[in-house]
């Protein structure tokens, strides 16, 4: 008599349905995708030498800095749309942004802190501090005040929803400013995507900032001072951005003569929305972890 | 009949929530300030410009490019981030004879630009005073052209102001020069350039 083993199958794990959009997906989907547009034009444009380089077509000067705000309603905005629990009110938001952007921040910059007539002759301490000061700290003030007052607190339910609704209402903030290069300034098509491409990424890494700061702000038990700390912060993180942006884009004196060098410009902004967006990601994953842990819904070491 | 009820969250804040808005917007206040002076102290600040051998002494906005070599004047000063006319200060000495008054000056200015300058126009001649004497003020209008062919831009009136003042033997010009729309707006750098102007 013999017996023949019983096999159980192991029970099948069922793959936990992830019910929002993956904010850094979609994040880095679109920042890639616009860096390689800006790319492909520069090697049109300067390599090729297929686009005239003196090129200042309206239209498509306006198609280059719609774009981003393009993209970012194909990808962020449509996956939202699909996703199970959409984040309700990013349009609007991103509209907001745009619309403090074109209605307050421009108008301070252009008649009430007229950057370009003081700072680009500055040090670059100087330069740090007055960008801060100036028009740093005011697009964070109106980015934050666009979150606190239409999402805040009621939409802040996890970290991550803090994150995308702080890339939608930089999305709209940038797009005025692109527009405004666009349309307004004598720009080449090249400098406009140039433009456009390091004003989308520097506003997209500065704008996660606040975003943690009023997410924090809403989950945890922060100090009375912990918004103008975050504030302070992500105009110091501009600034910076400004002054290190001044360096790269002015290329050394040589032999062969002076000029600008706009790609490294380009690249600096690349490398600091990438930096960003990492640092964040991983700050937010830690946060994420550890109120698991707190809540029990986790056991770690 | 069907009723429809909302239910919201509650919207109470606590007392850090409510705390941070406030200190938020005091910082937002505390930052303006503080750009503004910053853009102001940048602005407007001056460095001394002077020159001994025909004792002039005056302040000039700093970062200016500074011009003291020039044939018809001992100093300018001129904005270079200045669109589409470098705004311009300076400060010339002409020597004049004992029975000069400022009029006769003007006058004799006004003969030697109507030959440099294309549709030059003056405009009006005042009284004035540069500390305790006398001096005369005229407003006066010309056309600029693009130098450069390839801006294809039309020309620009530029309007000016001079105002002479005699010392001995010479005559002291202080002229301000900018493009006319912008004129009223940097008056005040010629205003601050004659409050600070020491003859000696």
């Amino acid at each position: 008599m013999s017996f023949e083993p019983i096999l159980l199958a192991p029970e099948e794990e069922l793959e936990e349905i992830y019910p929002y959009r993956r904010v850094w997906r979609t994040a880095w989907i679109e920042v890639s995708l616009l860096l390689i547009v800006v790319l492909a034009l520069y090697s049109l444009t300067t390599i090729f030498e297929i686009i005239p380089a003196d090129s200042r077509e309206p239209l498509v000067k306006a198609g280059v800095a719609s774009l981003p705000l393009a993209l970012w309603l194909a990808i962020s905005y449509r996956g939202e749309r699909r996703a199970l629990q959409p984040r309700p009110g990013l349009l609007g938001v991103m509209v907001l942004g745009m619309l403090v952007a074109n209605g307050v921040a421009i108008p301070l910059e252009e008649r009430v802190f007229v950057p370009e007539r003081w700072l680009p002759t500055a040090g670059f301490f100087g330069r740090v501090l007055g960008y801060t000061f100036t028009i740093g700290f005011a697009a964070e003030f109106l980015k934050y005040a666009v979150l606190r007052y239409a999402v805040w607190p009621h939409r802040f339910h996890r970290r991550l929803d803090a994150m995308a609704y702080a890339l939608a209402v930089s999305i709209g903030f940038a797009t005025a400013l692109n527009f405004r290069v666009a349309l307004v300034t004598d720009a080449t098509v090249l400098a406009t995507a140039l433009r456009v491409a390091s004003t989308t990424f520097s506003h997209l890494a500065v704008g996660l900032i606040v975003a943690y700061f009023l997410v924090e702000l809403n989950i945890g038990r922060p100090p009375i001072f912990w918004i103008s700390a975050g504030l302070l912060l992500a105009a110091l993180l501009s600034g910076l951005y400004y002054g290190f942006r001044g360096i790269a884009i002015v290329s050394g004196l040589s032999v062969e003569g002076t000029g600008s060098a706009p790609i490294r410009g380009l690249a600096l902004a690349f490398g600091f929305v990438a930096v960003m967006f990492a640092s964040i990601a991983f700050i937010v994953q830690s946060a994420d972890s550890r109120t698991e842990a707190l809540s029990g819904g986790r056991q770690t070491l | 009949m069907t009723e429809f009820v909302e239910i919201r969250e509650s919207a109470s804040l606590t007392f850090t929530q409510r705390w941070n808005t406030y200190l938020a917007i005091v910082l937002a206040a505390g930052v303006m300030i503080l750009g503004i002076t910053l853009r102001d102290s940048n602005l407007n600040a001056t460095v001394t410009l002077e020159n001994l051998e025909s004792g002039v002494r005056a302040q000039v906005p700093a970062n200016w490019l500074q011009d003291t070599r020039g044939e018809d004047y001992l100093f300018r000063v001129r904005d270079p981030n200045a669109l589409p006319f470098k705004t311009t200060l300076q400060v010339s000495v002409l020597t004049v004879g004992p029975d000069a008054t400022p009029d006769l000056v003007l006058n004799l200015l006004t003969m030697q630009r109507s030959s440099r300058f294309a549709t030059y126009h003056p405009i009006s001649r005042s009284d004035a005073m540069l500390r305790d004497d006398p001096a005369k003020r005229m407003v006066y209008a010309y056309t600029e052209f693009e130098r450069n062919p390839a801006l294809q831009s039309l020309p620009m009136v530029i309007k000016g102001v001079d105002l002479v003042v005699l010392q001995g033997t010479q005559a002291v010009v202080v002229t301000y020069r900018e493009e006319q729309s912008a004129f009223d707006d940097h008056l005040y750098r010629f205003e601050n350039l004659l409050q600070t102007l020491e003859i000696f």
